[in-house]
């Protein structure tokens, strides 16, 4: 093969090459609480102290993918928009910080964040969480308080939030948003 | 008008040779009546008599006679018989009746009845006491009948086979107890005589179709009364019959392991009731050879019929234990022999069962005890104590000087029983220990526990010194397990650096969770582009 030919061919391969070059999907990560509007955690006026003791996801919600409903028995996980934490964290810190916003007659903590003291004990159960495709962010599930003088019996809720505008920011400001919802029927029941 | 008015025509008075029909009235009714009495004497059955022990129950006029529960007859009238040992009943049957009375037809009066075998005639309690009558049309006919004391237990005409059983033994069976084959009641035992003469106990059993087929000449029956319990050389044996001969009598039958089945009983034959199956299948080695054994030791533990055994196998049994015509020598003699008879059977040792065979069994053993043919007392049960005879051929032993005999039956020598040879074996130990130095051997281990003494105090000095070094060695390592461990508990930094590192290797494999799915989906998409997405974005209320 003489010096032209095999310049002739290794640029051929060059340009073959670069057909094969790909631009990577971009992935978009959100964060459900917000870090501009953290509550305060010090309530002197504070009468009870209450711990989020369990929070319990549904099995399909137990990953990073932000799912949506496509129909009632058809779910999307999103590989281009994902959670920034895990779910199960980001619903206890969103929850916890609108509580705590809400009301200055409770403190509400981790069970992490509670020493040996006795608390009101709160549990949650999140059956879903999802965004669906008739423009609706949907949170429902129960809620029950233990150690209350005069008992609880478990709450049922299942807050929908309208989507305004496209895109999977505002769906995830509209969850939020249910979240803040929930916090406010936890603090009436209290 | 005149007196002598004459009257021209007087009356012809003529007799009547006619009769009147007024006549006819008296005969009609007479021809009736004599037409009645003819229909009634027509239709009338036979008068009979029955002869019973007593008239219990039974009443003129209203006691019926009854055949399968259909009125065939009424008791007219009870009279005492000549001898007064019993009542005669006569009895009005009906015309249909009539061929039934024959010499074999039988008649009972009927009760209620409870026993073991079941319950019956619990009717007659309201309606009072009736005379059965069981039909036969065989046989002459008959009017004068004696009455059965009993119901009969199997209805005459069933289907089966009369056999007749019995026994010397102390066996006690009654009428109703059952016989039964492979835990199945087959039959029932009818009656029971008892000849003064023989002194044997006969009892009339009843075998039901078709299980009468099983009844063979090879045929042995035996008691299976209860529970059997029998400590024998062999140990405890324990023999049931069935659920009903638990709580009666009864006895089974089958035909021994080893013999043929023989050929079929089709009329009334006699067996014998053995006391076991072992007895009753012991019977077919009918020829034995008797031998006699000189017993220096004790016999006790020894019954007849213990087995006789040559290297394990049954070959005979014993028959005797200290004859009682045997008048020689008297128990209180010094070095009196017990002498024990026993029996080899040519049966068991694979000869036929005939004198030949009986010869061959005597010239064989006789020969073979010159070689060292030897008998001894051996024990089969060591919690009863129950003794056999074992033969056995024991090379060393020299060949008698002379072949003894006992009341003409030749003598197996014998050698002492295993016991014997046990304590005869301890006497010699006892003496060799009785010889040794156990002054001396005493010194010595006197000599010797001292040295052990010694060295067991420095082991101890030794083992607590090195007490105190391993203690100390185990509470330095302890410490060392507890720093290591206390690095690792929570809030340490250690634990905070695992758990960070397992939080970063969490979110890498979610960072890599698309790119794994994305491969999985669609394989080149590391070098082709992937396809447009078709992920579906929210949209908002417009």
């Amino acid at each position: 093969m003489n010096p032209m030919n095999r310049t002739l061919v290794l640029v051929s391969l060059l340009v073959l090459l670069s057909g094969c070059a790909s631009q990577p999907e971009s992935i978009s990560y959100y964060l459900l609480h917000s870090p501009d509007n953290a509550a305060e955690l010090s309530k002197p006026q504070a009468q009870q102290k209450v711990v989020l003791r369990s929070l319990e996801l549904a099995e399909y919600l137990q990953n990073r993918h932000i799912v949506m409903q496509l129909a009632s028995n058809k779910l999307q996980f999103s590989n281009k928009h994902r959670w920034a934490e895990n779910l199960h964290t980001g619903v206890e810190k969103a929850l916890l910080n609108s509580l705590n916003r809400q009301s200055d007659k409770a403190l509400y903590l981790s069970p992490r964040q509670l020493g040996d003291e006795n608390a009101v004990e709160l549990f949650v159960e999140l059956k879903h969480f999802l965004i669906t495709n008739d423009s609706t962010a949907l949170v429902s599930g129960n809620f029950w308080l233990k150690g209350q003088k005069d008992g609880s019996s478990i709450q049922s809720f299942n807050i929908k939030r309208d989507l305004n505008s496209d895109g999977y920011p505002h769906a995830i400001d509209q969850l939020r948003s249910a979240i803040d919802k929930l916090a406010e029927k936890i603090n009436k029941t209290l | 008008m005149s007196d002598d008015t004459q009257f021209s025509e007087l009356a012809a008075i003529k007799e009547s040779r006619r009769l009147s029909s007024v006549w006819l009235v008296p005969i009609i009714a007479l021809g009736i009546g004599l037409w009645f009495v003819y229909y009634q004497l027509s239709n009338q059955g036979p008068m009979i008599t029955i002869a019973f022990e007593n008239a219990e129950g039974l009443e003129a006029g209203k006691t019926k006679i009854k055949a399968r529960e259909v009125d065939i007859g009424l008791v007219k009238n009870i009279k005492l018989n000549e001898d007064l040992s019993g009542v005669v009943i006569t009895a009005q049957m009906s015309k249909e009746a009539e061929d039934m009375l024959t010499e074999n037809t039988e008649f009972w009066i009927v009760t209620p009845r409870i026993s073991l075998s079941g319950v019956s005639g619990m009717s007659t309690l309201l309606s009072g006491p009736y005379i059965n009558m069981e039909p036969s049309l065989e046989g002459d006919p008959e009017s004068d009948f004696i009455a059965r004391i009993e119901p009969p237990v199997t209805p005459i005409g069933t289907p089966g086979l009369h056999i007749t059983l019995n026994s010397n033994d102390e066996f006690a069976f009654e009428k109703g107890d059952a016989v039964v084959y492979k835990g199945l009641k087959v039959g029932e035992f009818e009656d029971i005589y008892f000849n003064l003469e023989e002194r044997v106990v006969y009892y009339n059993v009843f075998i039901e179709a078709p299980y009468h087929r099983l009844i063979t000449k090879n045929t042995r029956f035996w008691n299976v009364s209860g529970i059997n319990f029998e400590l024998g050389a062999n140990g405890l044996e324990v023999q049931a019959g069935s659920v009903e001969t638990l709580l009666t009598n009864g006895v089974t039958f089958g035909v021994p392991e080893g013999m043929s089945l023989g050929e079929r009983i089709t009329e009334r034959d006699y067996f014998d009731i053995y006391a076991d199956y072992q007895a009753a299948s012991d019977q077919r080695y009918k020829r034995g050879v008797k031998f006699a054994l000189m017993i220096e030791d004790t016999v006790r533990g020894l019954k007849v019929g213990a087995p006789v055994e040559y290297r394990g196998l049954v070959i005979g049994q014993v028959v005797e234990i200290n004859p009682e015509f045997y008048s020689e020598q008297i128990i209180l003699d010094e070095g009196y022999s017990i002498p024990v008879i026993i029996e080899i059977q040519p049966g068991r040792v694979q000869q036929p069962d005939t004198d030949e065979g009986v010869e061959f069994v005597k010239q064989q053993t006789l020969h073979w005890i010159d070689r060292g043919f030897r008998a001894t007392l051996e024990t089969g049960n060591l919690l009863t104590g129950a003794l056999y005879v074992d033969v056995d051929i024991y090379p060393e032993m020299a060949p008698p000087e002379t072949l003894e005999n006992f009341m003409n039956i030749p003598v197996i020598p014998t050698i002492p029983e295993e016991f014997g040879q046990i304590t005869e074996k301890m006497n010699q130990i006892l003496n060799k220990v009785n010889q040794m130095p156990l002054d001396d051997i005493g010194k010595n281990a006197n000599q010797m526990l001292k040295q052990f003494s010694d060295t067991a105090s420095s082991f101890e000095a030794t083992s607590n010194n090195a007490d105190k070094v391993i203690i100390a060695e185990m509470s330095k390592t302890l410490a060392e397990v507890n720093r290591l461990l206390a690095d690792y508990q929570q809030g340490s930094v250690t634990n905070t650096e695992i758990n960070r590192t397992m939080k970063s290797v969490q979110q890498l494999l979610g960072d890599l969770q698309p790119l794994i799915k994305q491969l999985n989906r669609a394989p080149n998409s590391l070098v082709f582009p992937p396809a447009e997405s078709t992920e579906v974005e929210p949209k908002g209320n417009q």
